[in-house]
């Protein structure tokens, strides 16, 4: 199995593709990505150029429009780059197409997505309440609440990556 | 219309063991086979090579004979 390198494992995360990122999986992920950056560019620039003149009137509230703004349309660029990714059969795979290491990470990804997802959130919540309403990080960290809540939030994440995953798989009969 | 599906049934090949024999998934020779996907040269040549055959006995005589009708 030839070696990937880092440019293609990016491609390969970003896309959600598994198995082989060959020519034909290239070319759709190219296309997809070009037109999402040309909707992108084009949104940005209006966008910026809107914010820019009304920024020098209503400051305070461009300061949160904005972000929130950009937010919104970078979640239209990645649902269009899944939509597209979907139509084109980009992320679907097939167990026989993949080496034992990647069947064997497959069957547990799940797991470990949400466990990941588990701490990430029992980390960055009492983060985000330290920096924005300055509640103490170690009380906020160490609270049953607060870990409950990460990991019901892993669980669920845990859940969904699983049946996404199986739902990713294709069950074609061999076409021979 | 090419001829990488009769190549590939007449040397008892799967679809999935083409794909594994050149590197690339099932879906692309699926694809190539239904003719909805048009492989680069350097594919062209690793089918060749790997059905046993000449590039314009898969993939040209096929339509030459189309356009000669």
């Amino acid at each position: 199995m030839k070696k990937t390198n880092f440019t293609e494992k990016v491609i390969k995360r970003f896309y959600g593709i598994t198995g082989p990122l060959d020519e034909y999986k290239r070319h759709i992920a190219d296309r997809i990505g070009n037109m999402a950056f040309i909707y992108l560019s084009a949104c940005l620039m209006l966008s910026n150029l809107i914010a820019l003149v009304l920024a020098v009137h209503f400051p305070q509230v461009m300061a949160w429009l904005y972000p929130g703004f950009v937010q919104l349309l970078l979640m239209g660029i990645f649902l269009y780059v899944i939509i597209q990714g979907k139509k084109a059969g980009l992320s679907n795979f097939e167990m026989a197409e993949l080496d034992a290491k990647t069947q064997k990470q497959i069957r547990y990804i799940g797991l470990k997505s949400g466990l990941y997802f588990a701490i990430g959130t029992s980390l960055m919540n009492p983060l985000l309440d330290y920096l924005i309403d300055g509640v103490p990080f170690l009380t906020n960290l160490l609270s049953p609440f607060s870990l409950l809540g990460a990991l019901f939030s892993g669980l669920f994440f845990g859940i969904a990556c699983h049946v996404i995953i199986q739902l990713r798989m294709r069950k074609e009969n061999q076409d021979d | 219309m090419n001829r990488v599906k009769d190549f590939r049934t007449e040397r008892g090949l799967s679809q999935l063991a083409l794909a594994k024999a050149i590197g690339v998934a099932r879906q692309t020779i699926n694809l190539i086979e239904n003719d909805k996907y048009n492989p680069s040269l350097d594919l062209c040549i690793k089918l060749a090579e790997t059905l046993e055959t000449d590039l314009n006995t898969l993939f040209w005589e096929t339509r030459k004979n189309q356009d000669n009708s």
